[in-house]
């Protein structure tokens, strides 16, 4: 089992809640607030790496955090949908009992996205999988709000896992479509690819996509994986 | 055709070492970057990004990324 997030997600979470409500005022008619998204991607896969135990200097990142959104809450403190007062920490932990394994999975298709956009060092940040993400917390944002009614809990998260399959899915097709021409020109068996051409492993998985997404989860995974492993070998 | 039992050659079966260190895109992450969309759009995704982002708010999150840096040091 993964090490489970760091106590301080609990903090990530009530910041996550005053953005949900300052996002719901601002994202259509003052622009969505991307910046701030990708704050939230950092600041979590940063929680989840069990590596980092230095409590002191994490508690100064949270803080740094809280800071951006009530920075944000100034500019839009209009909409109080949801009450951030915390509370949610056995549940949080349920929660991620659940989705973690689909949250690595998405942190780490991005990663996989950004090296291959980001070969000169820039650091090209992807709206449309941020996007993702962002729906994604907002459904474990959604299941925290109404911890004790299973009825909107459990569908809520089974929906962020479903925004974070999908976010992860379109990070591996990005870079297919990036390297598109070697799928269609290069006609070399690939050994990594059960000695299939790039076209022919992208043929077969087509089919297998068409047939088993949305089926179980198990089987979104090995789509997942399948799409990986064709972007890993088309950059490698 | 694959049976989709198959052991995942390449991948990311590494859940129990997930480390933010090693992520170029956590590393090197800083406000100044550009946000790009990609060719998979047409989702419905109304939202448009927010390029246009407050002094107070910039300098927080430069902040935020300092702090990030420290703890990844």
């Amino acid at each position: 089992m993964p090490t489970p997030p760091h106590p301080l997600i609990h903090r990530f979470f009530n910041a996550y809640c005053k953005f949900f409500n300052s996002d719901l005022e601002s994202a259509i008619i003052a622009k969505r607030n991307f910046a701030i998204i990708n704050v939230f991607r950092v600041a979590l896969a940063t929680l989840l790496s069990g590596s980092i135990k230095n409590n002191n200097k994490l508690l100064n990142t949270i803080n740094a955090l809280e800071n951006v959104i009530d920075i944000e809450r100034e500019l839009y403190s209009e909409i109080n949908i949801y009450k951030c007062i915390g509370g949610y920490r056995n549940t949080i932990k349920e929660i991620f009992d659940e989705i973690d394994k689909c949250v690595v999975h998405f942190l780490d298709a991005y990663e996989f996205l950004y090296e291959v956009y980001n070969e000169d060092e820039e650091d090209r940040k992807f709206q449309d999988i941020l996007v993702e993400f962002n729906n994604a917390l907002s459904h474990i944002m959604t299941a925290l709000q109404n911890q004790e009614d299973d009825t909107i809990k459990i569908p809520n998260i089974s929906k962020a896992k479903t925004h974070l399959y999908r976010g992860s899915l379109d990070s591996y097709k990005e870079v297919i479509i990036k390297n598109k021409s070697i799928v269609m020109a290069n006609t070399q068996k690939i050994t990594r690819l059960g000695n299939k051409t790039f076209k022919e492993y992208y043929i077969d998985l087509r089919k297998y996509e068409a047939s088993h997404i949305g089926r179980t989860e198990k089987q979104n995974e090995e789509i997942i994986n399948r799409y990986r492993k064709l972007a890993w070998s088309l950059v490698n | 055709m694959e049976t989709g039992q198959e052991t995942i050659e390449v991948g990311i079966n590494r859940l129990d070492d997930f480390d933010a260190r090693n992520m170029k895109s956590i590393k090197n992450a800083k406000l100044s970057g550009d946000v790009v969309r990609l060719s998979r759009t047409g989702k419905g995704n109304a939202a448009e990004n927010r390029d246009e982002i407050p002094t107070k708010q910039r300098k927080a999150i430069n902040e935020f990324y300092k702090s990030l840096q420290d703890v990844l040091a």
